[in-house]
């Protein structure tokens, strides 16, 4: 829990909120009572917090220059500053979502159904970026610089600190192993840490692998608030940590593996029902979240919509937190949320419900991105009502609940009745509903590949992550086939994303000066970068006005008069020996035998295959 | 494309430190027949599976090295210096 005894603050569009130690942007802004996170990509429909874990896109904002930022898992920094992203003037008041009220004039495939002509995409391009879609890149020059790369190797990769991964980890170094131990979380116990009902954290498994890691350095190393993004061939994970230290927001880790391990958990996705995406609905796992990670009571009145044991689970934590637990329905007895900026109420078929959270005890999904790169298959399972991951690689296992273990089916898939409407998201990252997944299905996009890549379904920030098993469910009822029969769309790296930065790492470029470099600066150089190299560009003088006028000044002076090149920027082979020149007769396209002492030829370096490779003088 | 080569000098180094030279295949004389030539220059094997290939080390020991992999899998099973 959140120590309420450290505090301080930060900057939220220009106001300041006060935040406690361990909070993380979003819960910090929750606390401060801010229920509107985002607005939508396309509707601008207001948005709250929904998963808590980094999962959904429904938190994505400006922090510190960088968009796209998800604040729910962004730890708060004191004196960092945080902005909103696309809302017009603020996102409790967007004038921008007047959009929805023209959702009747974007029916999926919008893009592909108006832009018939070479010149509309051109003309309506730069109102629909100014109007939709997510946060805006910095500056060139701007944004951050403090990112910075690690390179790592570990005989066991072990991806998740919950109990599964923890129990991994010390059975592998008491074998002896060196393992490197990945967790995306600040600290270690996974869903353990605020599901307080399903068990304790495993403290002493938990000490017993810190004291071997202060004993054996060389034998375990745990890396905390760091994501694996991405398995890529040869075990070569993509690992990104937030704030390794105080310098730096974002370290990559190209981390090398003989063997993975991965004990990714499971999440949670909602279900769909009319206004699914209204502030106060949230899933079960992130109101546990709040709660327990962060000492914040979620409501006042709670709906809880749950088919299974998670229920009891949650009203148990509501109910200890003072909030009043109203109802508990069924998912089928959901017909619609009720309100416009936030929960109102909950319809459901045996009567209305008045309610500030609509907690959602959701489907359980493995969280088998990883496996499904390693080259795993994802296999429906109709008992666990989950694609679970088979056929793995030999170097690449799967333990604890990513393996589908201790999950049963919340409600049945594909669902028998699936409301058709365009207020029922399934994908919230660019505004899919239901009735558009069947609007594209009965265009004869039926096979969840081509669906998905017509609606956008599971192309957004959340990479699917939300949307995939309502949206399989949504084209298998549709289509008459089983989910199994549908199948998955191919998980690719990275997921979830990676700011660009991340990837481009620090920025410390070598500068190489030529022994003329001050000759050429003296005669007005403007200058282009050559590799490492400055070169000139062209030479600006009080006789020419431009660039153009530049070039064509020296264009004359060469041909007419004289001209000096400094090829200190070229590389230079020495060719030594008696046989030097039949070398270079067989490399270049003409003969070089014959070049006499002192002179100079111009030529073109050939491969066996007759390709140009380079030009130069001999 | 991540894999990995196990140099014989060097040992097993990631392959972005190597540049890729092509299917290792025996080279005409100077005087063989122009279709000899053009078969040497031009037609590649592209086998789909294993084939011996020239891979130059050129962030380690700079030599050139010969690998046999799998062009499906890209898993190279053993490398080494040629004869």
């Amino acid at each position: 829990m959140a120590d309420s005894t450290e505090k301080f603050s930060f900057q939220f569009d220009g106001q300041t909120v006060e935040a406690h130690d361990g909070d993380t942007v979003a819960s910090a802004l929750y606390r401060a009572g801010r229920r509107i996170f985002t607005r939508s990509f396309k509707y601008h429909r207001p948005r709250g917090l929904l998963c808590m874990a980094g999962k959904c896109p429904n938190c994505m904002m400006n922090v510190g220059g960088t968009p796209n930022v998800r604040a729910c898992i962004t730890p708060a920094r004191a004196g960092m500053s945080v902005q909103h992203q696309n809302a017009y003037p603020s996102l409790d008041h967007d004038l921008l979502s007047v959009a929805q009220r023209f959702d009747w004039l974007m029916p999926v495939g919008w893009y592909y159904k108006t832009m018939t002509h070479e010149w509309s995409w051109h003309a309506a391009e730069p109102y629909i970026r100014k109007v939709a879609g997510l946060g805006v890149a910095p500056e060139p020059g701007g944004g951050s610089t403090d990112y910075e790369h690690a390179w790592m190797h570990a005989e066991v990769a072990v991806i998740g600190g919950g109990p599964a991964g923890l129990q991994a980890a010390l059975e592998l170094v008491q074998g002896g192993a060196q393992v490197t131990l990945v967790d995306d979380q600040p600290e270690l116990g996974g869903h353990l840490r605020y599901r307080k009902q399903a068990g304790k954290v495993p403290a002493e498994l938990i000490a017993q692998l810190r004291a071997h890691a202060r004993a054996e350095p060389a034998s375990l190393e745990i890396i905390s608030r760091a994501y694996c993004f991405g398995l890529y061939e040869g075990n070569l994970l993509g690992v990104l940590q937030a704030s390794p230290h105080a310098g730096a927001i974002e370290r990559l880790i190209h981390l090398r593996a003989k063997r993975v391990v991965v004990a990714t958990g499971a999440y949670e996705v909602p279900f769909t029902f009319e206004n699914n995406d209204l502030p106060g609905v949230m899933l079960s796992t992130a109101v546990q979240r709040l709660i327990h990670l962060h000492g914040i009571k979620p409501g006042n009145r709670a709906v809880i919509v749950a088919s299974d044991a998670q229920g009891d689970e949650v009203a148990a934590d509501l109910r200890e937190a003072g909030v009043e637990v109203v109802t508990r329905l069924a998912p089928h007895q959901v017909i619609s949320g009720v309100g416009s900026s936030h929960i109102k109420a909950v319809r459901a078929k045996d009567g209305e419900f008045t309610c500030d959270l609509l907690v959602l005890c959701g489907q359980r999904v493995p969280d088998a991105g990883l496996l499904n790169q390693a080259g795993g298959k994802l296999s429906w399972n109709e008992e666990r009502g989950a694609f679970l991951p088979v056929d793995l690689p030999a170097n690449v296992s799967a333990v604890g609940e990513v393996t589908g273990a201790w999950m049963a089916c919340a409600t049945p898939q594909p669902p028998e009745n699936i409301p058709y409407l365009k207020r029922s998201f399934v994908c919230l990252c660019s505004d899919v509903s239901t009735a558009d997944l069947r609007d594209g299905i009965s265009e004869g996009f039926d096979h969840i590949e081509t669906l998905k890549r017509y609606t956008t379904l599971t192309m957004g920030p959340c990479q699917g992550r939300m949307c995939q098993l309502a949206g399989i469910g949504v084209c298998a009822h549709e289509t008459g086939r089983s989910m199994g029969e549908t199948g998955v769309t191919t998980s690719r790296p990275p997921n979830p994303s990676v700011s660009l930065g991340a990837l481009a790492g620090p920025r410390h470029h070598p500068t190489r000066l030529t022994p003329m470099h001050y000759a050429h600066q003296e005669c007005g150089a403007v200058w282009m970068d050559m590799g490492e190299w400055k070169r000139p560009r062209y030479y600006k003088a009080t006789s020419c006005p431009d660039e153009r006028t530049c070039v064509e000044e020296e264009y004359r002076a060469v041909r007419e008069r004289v001209g000096l090149i400094d090829v200190s920027t070229l590389g230079k082979l020495d060719v030594k020996g008696r046989d030097a020149g039949k070398l270079l007769d067989k490399v270049y396209t003409n003969r070089f035998s014959d070049l006499k002492p002192g002179r100079v030829r111009y030529s073109v370096l050939c491969d066996e295959a007759g390709i140009m490779l380079d030009d130069g003088t001999i | 494309m991540s894999f990995l080569i196990p140099c014989p000098h060097c040992g097993t180094r990631s392959v972005y430190e190597f540049r890729f030279g092509g299917e290792v295949k025996t080279r005409p004389q100077p005087e063989a027949p122009s279709e000899e030539w053009m078969e040497y220059t031009y037609t590649k094997a592209n086998e789909s599976g294993v084939q011996k290939e020239w891979w130059f080390h050129r962030s380690g020991c700079r030599q050139w090295l010969q690998a046999m992999r799998n062009t499906t899998t890209n898993e190279v099973l053993e490398a080494f210096f040629p004869e």
